[in-house]
């Protein structure tokens, strides 16, 4: 048996980050992924960064996909998918702009220009948003078919996502729909489809809530899944619960 | 010489090459194009997919040879200034199954039938050596090219070399869907492939210019070759 | 009240006269464009002048946003290396020939329509670039329509008309969270995509112009296909220097450069 841990939006939480790594040390498991906002304003994102990218002997290589504050920090470098931080400052205002740009040095930037929009590993789909982008933030109340859709692009049966930051399972059991196609030549019969069943996973949040983190566990070989949370001290240590 | 030289003549596309190919399943023969004109789409089509066939480039090394010789006989040549430096062969001509009374009967000992040829005048060949084209380009220019898009086309062969290295020989006759052979060569995929390719046309009246330019849009250029080469190389070295 | 839906005109004002013309015959009360109003053919002032004339409430497509924004259509869409050559040729010829009062106006076109249970879009509700095949999956196709909070979506893109109806949709939704388990069923009532086809670069295997027309009454969307002197634009097309084979592909119906290979290829640009 070996599993996968599944974190999202460390947020510069270096303490939050490190619990997390001690507690996945005492499981079984195989591949770390981190997907995204491991960033945030007003962290220390350098050195954050550096113990991403520099694991210890014996623990694993963490795989990062990009995440909202990732982008819009390329986006004030001019290297996003849009050219203006429009959404960064509709939420948090203008000033926030020089404050995340204070925030990552310049020489990371690039490591962070070099993460992927997401990971697909056998039937999963590991991404910070959605396939449709960064922002998309999937919750509970997201409409059924939005949900659908968004595992459905990438033909996933699993979408791990960490936008929200809350830790769910939503799983599409079953569903149909009837369809006709006229075209000028012809008209099919209504034909009925069906769907398999798939799940998206909200991951929870690593280091939003000060003392507390909550992560993924994920079993690729059986399918299981948990919800770990961590409590810490950035002081004194931490304790486990689940 | 005790074996037999056998000339083939005929209309562009009656089936010669494939009579030819035919004589060569039971034993082995030897192979000659006469008036190609260096675009050697047929011999080079045998060359590499008929062992039995040794084909030759030019004549000299006939008087060497212990097997039967097949000399196919260009329809762009005159067959009344066509003149072979042998006391004996054999003269052979494919026709189209209404044909009667053509020149090809005059000429031939021996009639085999084939099927409907190519009657226009205008032909137009070009030498492709060294160039690689972009495969779904090429599927585009030639359903172009034999839909009539360029102008009346009665026969259309060529070969071509593709991105992924394989080359590819095309034969269209009116009428009839092409026939597409992968060649039996090895991968061409470290620069520019340096074995022959090139195109043959035959109709009426068809616009050569605008053939010779499409075909040149369905070329890679020298920056786009390398970085495909390179990819389909890293691709081919993943074990499965 | 009945509305006709054109999209996909490409600068073919031979085709685009054709259509009005039915659409006189026909009884419609109101038309809807999706955009697409330039590119590849050979009269796109012409085609922008009779569309504002009219006051046609109309949506950019891809290719007016291109020769707005000054990029060349999205290459993903292209199948092969002589399709992107040709769609560049065109898009060259198109920015040279566009009027500046044209360009603006292609400018300040919106990405969608809404009238009441109606939307009207180019490629998709999410993207211009989204071609909406008849074939993709009917849950992406039911999303589609259910994003817009419409009952017909209308669509071009693709410059094949059909209907596409999405009946009886139902899903069974199983959420866990804090421990909790909650089931909910999911149905949906009847939604259409409706895609009209292309005025101009008609791409069924026949020249003739194709656009839709809804009437509410009924609720029946009819398919119409219209014959004109393609032959016109055809020698306008050589007339004018674009490429040639755009005239030969016109005549059999068959697209100019870019296809729909690919059904729900969202443009990464």
């Amino acid at each position: 048996m070996s599993y996968w841990a599944i974190l999202s939006g460390i947020e510069g939480n270096l303490a939050a980050y490190e619990a997390v790594l001690k507690e996945i040390q005492r499981q079984r498991v195989e591949a770390l992924f981190v997907l995204g906002d491991v960033i945030s304003p007003k962290a220390d994102n350098e050195k954050l960064i550096n113990r991403l990218t520099s694991p210890r002997r014996g623990e694993l290589v963490p795989q990062v996909c990009q995440g909202w504050w990732e982008e819009q920090l390329l986006i004030l470098h001019g290297l996003g998918r849009v050219g203006e931080p429009t959404e960064l400052i509709d939420r948090y205002g203008i000033q926030m702009t020089k404050t995340l740009w204070d925030s990552v040095p310049r020489h990371l930037v690039q490591w962070i220009q070099s993460l992927e929009f997401g990971i697909f590993e056998f039937d999963c789909l590991l991404i910070h948003g959605s396939p449709v982008s960064v922002s998309d933030e999937l919750t509970p109340e997201t409409p059924p078919i939005q949900m659908l859709d968004r595992v459905m692009r990438m033909d996933a049966n699993y979408l791990f996502c960490g936008r929200s930051g809350l830790a769910f399972e939503y799983e599409v059991q079953q569903g149909k729909v009837l369809t006709t196609v006229t075209t000028l030549d012809r008209q099919s019969e209504p034909e009925p489809t069906s769907l398999r069943p798939r799940k998206i996973i909200g991951v929870g949040n690593i280091g939003r809530t000060a003392g507390q983190a909550t992560y993924t566990i994920y079993n690729p070989d059986t399918n299981a899944l948990k919800f770990c949370t961590v409590r810490y001290d950035s002081a004194k240590g931490f304790q486990t619960k689940r | 010489m005790n074996f037999p030289v056998i000339l083939v003549a005929g209309a562009s596309g009656v089936g010669k090459t494939t009579w030819i190919q035919q004589q060569s399943l039971n034993s082995s023969i030897a192979y000659c194009s006469l008036g190609s004109d260096g675009i050697a789409i047929d011999a080079t089509y045998l060359a590499t997919e008929m062992k039995s066939i040794n084909v030759l480039f030019d004549l000299m090394e006939l008087p060497s040879l212990r097997v039967p010789v097949y000399l196919e006989v260009s329809a762009q040549l005159d067959l009344e200034s066509l003149t072979i430096p042998l006391e004996h062969f054999q003269k052979i001509a494919i026709v189209a199954p209404n044909a009667r009374a053509t020149e090809w009967h005059r000429w031939a000992d021996q009639i085999v039938v084939g099927i409907q040829g190519a009657t226009g005048s205008q032909v137009w060949q070009s030498n492709l050596s060294g160039q690689v084209l972009d495969p779904a380009s090429l599927d585009t220019f030639w359903e172009e090219l034999t839909e009539g898009a360029y102008g009346a086309i009665e026969r259309a062969k060529g070969i071509f070399e593709v991105v992924d290295g394989r080359a590819f020989h095309f034969n269209y006759v009116q009428g009839n869907e092409t026939n597409y052979t992968e060649l039996n060569v090895a991968r061409s995929l470290n620069g520019r492939p340096d074995r022959f390719s090139g195109i043959e046309v035959v109709g009426e009246a068809f616009d050569q210019i605008a053939i010779k330019q499409t075909l040149q849009d369905c070329c890679l250029a020298d920056d786009v070759l390398t970085y495909y080469q390179h990819q389909i190389q890293q691709s081919l070295e993943v074990p499965a | 009240m009945r509305t006709a839906v054109l999209s996909c005109i490409h600068g073919n004002f031979e085709a685009l006269n054709a259509v009005l013309s039915d659409v006189d015959d026909q009884n419609v009360d109101r038309l809807f464009c999706l955009g697409d109003l330039v590119g590849y053919g050979p009269h796109p002032n012409a085609v922008v002048e009779m569309i504002r004339s009219l006051d046609i409430p109309t949506v950019q497509g891809c290719w007016d946003e291109d020769v707005v924004e000054g990029l060349n259509a999205c290459e993903c869409s292209y199948p092969s290396l002589l399709a992107e050559k040709r769609g560049r040729q065109a898009h060259e010829w198109t920015n040279q020939e566009i009027h500046p009062e044209v360009r603006a106006f292609l400018a300040q076109l919106p990405h969608t329509l809404r009238d009441g249970n109606l939307c009207f879009v180019h490629g998709s509700p999410h993207s211009n670039h989204e071609y909406l095949l008849p074939e993709i999956d009917a849950f992406v196709a039911m999303e589609r329509v259910l994003s817009t909070g419409a009952d017909i979506l209308f669509c071009g893109h693709t410059h094949v008309p059909y209907v596409r109806s999405l009946d009886s949709g139902e899903l069974q939704i199983k959420i866990q969270q804090s421990k909790q388990d909650q089931s909910i069923s999911f149905t949906t009532p009847l939604k259409r995509i409706v895609n009209a086809g292309s005025v101009g670069e008609p791409r069924h295997g026949r020249p003739n112009a194709t656009y839709v027309i809804y009437d509410d009454s009924t609720d029946q969307i009819a398919l119409r296909e219209v014959e004109y002197d393609y032959q016109k634009t055809c020698a306008a097309i050589v007339e004018k220097g674009l490429p040639a084979i755009f005239a030969w592909r016109l005549s059999k119906g068959m697209e100019f450069a870019e296809r729909a290979d690919d059904p729900t290829h969202i443009c990464e640009r």
